[in-house]
């Protein structure tokens, strides 16, 4: 396609004689782009978009539920790396190498099981303030929130919004162009209303070239951004585990606990609640899983235009997407209602 | 398996141990169970926190990377030809500042002497006859009346009206600047950017005095001018300057008469005395045909002004 990037300059510093040649020079370098014009992966972009907004709509309940977790958890460990006292008041082991050492804080009794940490350690803030979000969770949200620019900058470029502005460019030099002609003595004011018709006539013309620019820029985008973008979704399914971890390990800790231990009838409603967020978790994952294929597609579509996915096989994908959002809804519904 | 998940992995296989050891327990020994119990979940909770936030970060790195890639994209159309299309367009515009300046009309200072009697028949003559002949007064008492029937009379003719829109474009697109001007010195904004239009082409890089750069005071008469402050001066400030010069700050009575009459003393009445609707007022409507200074002193009865009047303007601002 190397033949299809003419090199397009108005000659902007020129006389206006000289501009409006190039004006005319102009003119077959716009047929040249328009006839190269080959489209985006339409289809391809638009699987990848779905695939980003389902995987989205279930991350996004999930984080709310982890950031409240990261939160909780983050208190009880500061709270034992201070040296509060277990039930039989043994004093925790400090963990090596953390950021609130216990030489800066540490546990103050009060009473039998009642105290407070003495002291404050700047890392913990995230944990106790009722502010923002614990950094974990900030760092997931934010990971899903670069995925989703990178769509919409996709979708922005093939859907040629940009176009509008150039529109409006377009409008303003075609108006300025007329009204230049109307002040040049003898016959101007007739050809102003003529060069403004030539330039609305030229307008599918530059759209044309505008939106092939686009589609260089998508391909572009699409081979230098997938491997990021994989990775990316790599590193959320990879902490999908530590994810589950902190979500449960309250009704973890439930489960273990003495009473529960005496009567194990009692530990059913947080294996119950465990479960629930290995389903919704699980459901996560499938979805990065099914975005990662989205991309796939996407990249092979754009590397090889002739050998991409039928429209059929993306359609069914697409279907199969609702499918998921919907049990990702479902889902989310049975742990909030205590599930 | 990283070291954290192998940590976490043995912590929770001494639990099941202990879980299991736990139903035949002696109650003590229960006890010793329970509070190893809660010492590895302890533990467990500080590696699922450190395991989190490590995830956290990979994440991030991930994601800044994946973030320089969405920042490098070019959403502009056309990049480099939509550059090129607004340079053209400047330029074409500044082309048509400068073709205006060429309209401008000069200052219409009448002779010294009023149309000698031997040449006052050939002047009256090569003089255009139209409907609309104005008095030789200078007075603005014995002009009012005639400033208010012609306003009311005065139509735009119809191959200018492409133009006549231009300037009223221009004016309305500007109207905060000019307001932010004339509100301090009580002049209403449509007087301002009506001599910015005729007298500066609308270009706010120079004095209103007269059309010199703003990154110095003014070369031409009247020369240095703003006298206070130092270049560059912005535009209003130097607008505020140039009409308190004229004299124009401060005045409460701006009628359209009085508007007219100002306009015209600005730009000279020296039209009257050859019985012609000055164009700086009248132009591009039916009250002026012909007739126009084309250099300072030098009137030439069948030139005829492209520049569009200042009555005119007003009127078309409603």
């Amino acid at each position: 396609m190397a033949g299809c990037h003419p090199e397009i300059n108005l000659g902007a510093n020129r006389p206006m004689g000289a501009a409006m040649k190039s004006w005319l020079a102009w003119f077959p370098a716009l047929l040249l782009v328009a006839a190269c014009s080959s489209g985006p992966p339409v289809e391809q972009l638009q699987t990848f978009s779905d695939a980003y907004r389902t995987a989205n709509d279930a991350g996004q309940p999930l984080l709310d539920n982890l950031a409240i977790a990261e939160k909780s958890e983050g208190q009880i460990n500061a709270a034992n790396q201070a040296g509060r006292p277990t039930r039989s008041g043994n004093v925790p082991d400090e963990a090596a190498d953390a950021a609130c050492p216990r030489s800066d804080q540490r546990w103050q009794e009060v009473g039998s099981g009642t105290g407070f940490i003495r002291g404050y350690c700047i890392s913990d803030a995230a944990y106790f303030a009722s502010l923002g979000e614990p950094p974990a969770t900030q760092a997931f949200r934010g990971g899903l929130a670069v995925l989703g620019k990178y769509v919409d900058v996709l979708i922005f470029l093939a859907e040629g919004r940009n176009l509008e502005e150039l529109h409006a460019q377009l409008d303003s030099l075609s108006s300025t162009i007329g009204q230049v002609l109307a002040f040049l003595p003898g016959g101007g004011a007739a050809a102003g209303p003529a060069i403004g018709g030539a330039l609305g006539a030229l307008k599918p013309l530059i759209d044309a070239a505008a939106q092939q620019g686009n589609d260089q820029e998508i391909k572009r985008l699409v081979i230098a951004g997938a491997p990021h973008a994989r990775q990316l979704i790599d590193r959320l399914r990879d902490a999908a585990p530590l994810m589950f971890n902190v979500l449960t390990a309250s009704a973890a800790r439930a489960a273990v606990s003495p009473a529960a231990l005496d009567n194990p009838a009692t530990a059913q409603s947080d294996i119950a609640r465990i479960e629930a967020y290995r389903v919704t978790v699980s459901n996560f994952v499938v979805l990065l899983n099914g975005l990662q294929t989205a991309l796939d597609k996407l990249v092979e579509a754009v590397q090889n235009p002739d050998q991409a996915a039928s429209v059929a096989s993306l359609a069914e994908e697409s279907a199969n997407l609702r499918i998921y959002a919907d049990a990702v809804r479902k889902a989310i519904a049975a742990l909030s209602q205590g599930g | 398996m990283t070291t954290i998940a192998e940590a976490r992995s043995a912590l929770v296989e001494a639990t099941n141990v202990l879980v299991r050891r736990r139903p035949a327990a002696s109650s003590q020994e229960k006890q010793a169970i329970d509070d190893a119990i809660e010492d590895i979940n302890i533990k467990i909770g500080f590696l699922d926190q450190v395991g989190l936030l490590q995830a956290a970060v990979s994440v991030s790195d991930a994601a800044n990377e994946l973030q320089a890639i969405v920042a490098s994209a070019r959403l502009g159309p056309f990049d480099d030809t939509v550059k090129a299309l607004a340079g053209a367009a400047q330029k074409l515009f500044d082309l048509q500042g400068q073709i205006r300046a060429l309209e401008a009309l000069p200052p219409a200072v009448a002779p010294n002497s009023p149309p000698a009697a031997a040449t006052a028949p050939a002047m009256a003559a090569a003089a255009p006859v139209g409907a609309f002949k104005p008095s030789a007064s200078t007075n603005f008492a014995a002009l009012q009346q005639e400033y208010r029937s012609f306003y009311d009379a005065c139509t735009p003719r119809l191959e200018f009206r492409g133009q006549i829109a231009f300037f009223v474009n221009h004016l309305a697109k500007f109207r905060s600047r000019y307001e932010a001007v004339g509100q301090g010195l009580g002049i209403p904004w449509q007087f301002i950017g009506i001599i910015h239009g005729l007298e500066g082409s609308f270009n706010f890089g120079t004095h209103l005095h007269n059309g010199d750069p703003l990154t110095a005071r003014t070369v031409n008469a009247p020369a240095g001018m703003p006298k206070t402050g130092n270049p560059p001066f912005s535009w209003e400030d130097s607008a505020r300057d140039a009409l308190i010069h004229e004299g124009f700050g401060g005045q409460s009575d701006w009628s359209v008469p009085q508007m007219l009459f100002r306009w015209e003393s600005y730009n000279g009445m020296g039209y009257r005395p050859f019985g012609v609707p000055s164009p700086y007022l009248w132009s591009f409507s039916d009250i002026y045909d012909t007739g126009k200074y084309v250099a300072d002193g030098r009137f030439d009865p069948n030139a005829v002004s492209k520049q569009c009047g200042a009555a005119v303007m007003l009127k078309a601002l409603g």
